[in-house]
């Protein structure tokens, strides 16, 4: 059987109602805008497989609810996540606000070593910008994370995002798989093969199998 | 009142699906709701009537949400479905401000609308909030996740190996919730699901179940073929997509939705009112359960850095913090609980082994000093937002952060108010509980700050964690400029001579009722004497003093403040130099230093208290 992807990454959309978090996925899934999505209710998700340096990773990425209500719903997703976007508007002051706030649910509910990145959306609705480049910029380098403004209507940045959350997940998971095989002498990868999933063997048996080629 | 008899007939009809023009009139008649709506005839004129200005943040939200309910719908394109769309949900919110507004209620209402008025639609969606779907709105959506674990047992009941399948990938409650809370609708095609929806009103929620298992067991076989939980739910999703109906029929459908229905009858209808009810009662408390022990998680998270008590106590606290503020788990916003000074009073009876701080007296001014603090957590995005422009400026200024901290004042205290309080007691030397004590004493607000963020270093934490993380090479700079500002040096706000007074009234009260009270008494009055002395010194030094000293500002008291205003007229200079005359004043280090030296009044400030005891003690009697 032919193998489907190397790598499985879940990633998760989070933010405020109304910033476009529907919108940002179906672009990057579907290449499509659609300016009028049903509200999500609880949580729902879409797949696509992309290529990064020769290998295919498939991305699996869950939409959240963003009204407050549904934040004990939504959070129960966070553990299984090993990226996620935290999506705010930027011709709303408030859904950036909020952002601290969803920051401080991911330290509660997420895995501590989860990458994250800062999306300010409808960048293309420039006439009605209330917050600023430099401040995203200021609040990604505070949190240690990546930022970058997109506009899913006019397809900026969408790829972009996607691909460098993918990268960075990526780098993380190889290094620990070096780090996790004999010879180098740090045996202490936490949890580390449930976060990668190559198709064909499962994640432990892939680890013991190349146990045997190096031995 | 109007009924109708239950007969084979309306089953049969039910089953083809009510004619449109029959639905609303059907609808009103299965679900009761035509009761309500006769015996309130102006409710809903009224309700639309009604000012919403206290609802804003429901009202942003269901503003953001009308042309998200229906948009493929030609009706909700134009003003005109949009403005009926809002003016229901608007009523609703303000009838019942306890659900408020809820997404999912927007996509039903706008199917409603279609079939209905306005009013009849409003009476509708009250009757699925209230009694169809119970629970499913409410600001934590309880009902649905019960529903969920409902669903969950009924498909490890009737269908086995999907169950067991599907629980392996856990998608089970992940698919249920989304189909529950809109009656399927958000799922596929609306004019399919609105047959369901016929039957709703009819039999209850017991038919949603009946479809959703039907809609399993249609799927079995390329269910068990699904590698992992994305496989699944994408499989589901494309085949609900997929389902038309009698009047609609699509190329490639998935099934159809008359058959469905017909199915889950035949298949499922022998599931009960009674069975779903026992089964959401006991769903109902592991739900309870589940939220209660993530809050006390993260709560627990959260805090656990802010104080050096373990996790189960943060826990332990933090429960019994949520009884006294009476706030239950399934309504309410409970990680910014608050209590306010009578709920203080009485906990602080419970739970403070010190027992002197238990006078209602002394309590009450612990309340005051706590209340003028804000918790680091409900300021946090302003004072970060302060401390992001102070670096932009290039310099860190405390002092605004401080004013701006102090301006909106609440009644309440919150948690972290309480567990840093108790931190004191527990788990603070003599050193920290005196600075603690001399800041209850200040009366000035700002001055109680200061010592506040002395204690607990709220302020200079953050910049310190900012400064590292946002340059190193504005490290250096920043770390300076923290130094030579006020807030990290040890230096606390002087006090004067009111406050001085306040302090040992406290402290003479602490002794009140002692074994030992003349001896504390003996020693307090040494060394309160010697402190006045120091006080006196230290107005005569600043009276032969001709500069003004820099922090000449936090001494000003009230008199002198209101001189200040008297010479308007005069320079700058001039007033500071003259509010710096006649200040009998002393300093934290000046008070440390004196009590220190009495090892009576040392041991007493430096007992050790069982929090652990206390908590058991606690728990065995409230249990």
């Amino acid at each position: 059987m032919a193998k489907a992807y190397d790598y499985l990454f879940k990633l998760l959309l989070i933010g405020d109602s109304g910033v476009g978090k529907t919108c940002v996925l179906f672009r990057f899934a579907e290449d499509q805008y659609n300016a009028t999505f049903i509200s999500t209710i609880g949580i729902d998700f879409k797949i696509r497989t992309i290529e990064l340096d020769g290998k295919k990773i498939k991305l699996q990425i869950w939409d959240t609810a963003g009204q407050e209500r549904f934040r004990t719903i939504t959070t129960a997703y966070y553990r299984g996540a090993m990226g996620i976007l935290l999506v705010y508007d930027i011709t709303s002051e408030k859904s950036f606000d909020s952002i601290r706030n969803w920051i401080r649910n991911i330290e509660e509910h997420a895995s501590a070593d989860v990458e994250r990145m800062l999306i300010g959306n409808k960048c293309d609705m420039n006439d009605r910008r209330q917050v600023s480049k430099e401040r995203g910029e200021k609040l990604a380098i505070e949190y240690g994370m990546k930022c970058m403004e997109t506009s899913a209507k006019l397809n900026e940045n969408i790829e972009n995002a996607f691909f460098t959350l993918a990268r960075d997940i990526k780098a993380k998971t190889e290094k620990r798989l070096n780090q996790n095989r004999p010879g180098s002498n740090s045996q202490n990868g936490t949890g580390s093969n449930t976060k990668l999933k190559p198709k064909d063997n499962g994640g432990s048996k892939s680890s013991f199998f190349k146990m045997c080629t190096i031995l | 009142g109007i009924s109708m008899y239950r007969t084979t007939e309306i089953y049969e009809l039910i089953l083809e699906g009510l004619p449109d023009k029959l639905r609303c009139e059907l609808w009103l008649i299965f679900s009761g709701a035509i009761h309500q709506k006769n015996t309130n005839p102006f409710v809903y004129k009224n309700l639309v009537n009604q000012p919403a200005d206290e609802f804003e943040v429901t009202m942003d939200e269901i503003e953001r949400d009308l042309h998200r309910s229906l948009p493929e719908h030609v009706a909700f394109q134009s003003e005109i479905g949009i403005n009926a769309l809002r003016r229901v949900l608007k009523s609703y919110a303000v009838r019942n401000p306890k659900i408020g507004y809820c997404q999912a209620m927007n996509i039903i209402t706008s199917v409603l609308l279609l079939y209905c008025g306005e009013e009849d639609t409003f009476w509708l969606l009250t009757s699925i909030c209230e009694r169809l779907l119970p629970d499913y709105y409410n600001t934590k959506v309880v009902g649905a996740q019960i529903d969920a674990g409902v669903f969950e047992d009924l498909c490890e009941n009737y269908l086995k190996d999907i169950y067991v399948k599907l629980k392996e990938l856990s998608v089970i409650s992940y698919v249920s919730l989304a189909w529950f809370l809109t009656l399927f609708i958000s799922s596929m095609p609306f004019d399919s699901a609105v047959y369901l929806i016929d039957c709703f009103f009819y039999d209850g929620a017991k038919v949603m179940f009946q479809l959703a298992l039907t809609i399993l067991q249609e799927n079995k076989e390329a269910l068990l073929k699904c590698n992992d939980e994305g496989d699944s739910i994408a499989l589901l999703a494309k085949y609900l997509e997929g389902i038309d109906n009698p009047d609609r029929k699509i190329p490639n459908a998935s099934a159809n939705i008359k058959d469905l229905i017909r199915n889950s009858y035949i298949n499922f209808g022998t599931i009960t009112d009674e069975d779903i009810n026992r089964l959401r009662l006991k769903h109902r408390l592991r739900v309870v359960q589940n939220m209660e022990e993530t809050l006390l998680n993260s709560i627990a998270k959260n805090v656990s850095k802010q104080c050096s008590f373990s996790d189960d106590q943060i826990k332990d606290f933090f429960y019994i913090f949520k009884q006294v503020s009476k706030i239950g788990i399934i309504d309410g916003d409970n990680r910014n609980l608050t209590i306010n000074k009578e709920q203080f009073l009485k906990l602080n009876k419970n739970l403070c082994d010190w027992e002197a701080l238990c006078d209602d007296e002394i309590a009450g001014r612990i309340f005051d000093f706590l209340k003028c603090c804000p918790s680091e957590r409900t300021n946090e995005t302003k004072i970060s937002k302060l401390i992001m422009t102070s670096i932009a400026n290039g310099v860190p200024d405390s002092n605004e952060a401080y004013k701006s901290e102090k301006s909106d004042k609440s009644d309440n205290i919150d948690f972290l108010h309480f567990i840093r309080y108790m931190n004191i007691i527990y788990k603070s030397d003599a050193n920290i509980r005196l600075k603690f004590l001399y800041g209850v004493s200040m009366n000035d607000c700002e001055k109680k700050v200061q010592i506040y963020n002395g204690i607990f270093w709220v302020l200079a934490n953050k910049i310190e964690v900012l400064g590292v993380k946002y340059n190193d090479k504005n490290k250096s700079s920043l770390v300076d400029s923290i130094e030579s500002s006020n807030i990290n040096k040890s230096s606390l706000p002087i006090m004067n001579q009111d406050e001085f007074i306040g302090f040992w009234e406290i402290v003479y009260n602490l002794f009140t009722g002692m074994e030992n009270e003349g001896e504390m008494y003996h020693a307090s009055a040494t060394v309160s004497t010697l402190l006045l002395r120091l006080g006196e010194v230290s107005r005569k030094y600043q009276e032969s003093e001709s500069q003004p000293r820099s922090e000449s500002k936090t001494n000003v008291d009230q008199e002198k403040e209101i001189e200040n205003v008297q010479i308007e007229s005069s320079t700058s200079l001039d007033e500071t130099s003259k509010t710096n005359e006649k200040i009998w004043s002393i300093t934290f280090e000046q008070l440390i230093a004196s009590l220190l030296t009495d090892n009576l009044l040392v041991n007493y400030f430096d007992a050790k208290f069982d929090v652990e005891k206390k908590l058991t003690d606690y728990k065995s009697q409230h249990a």
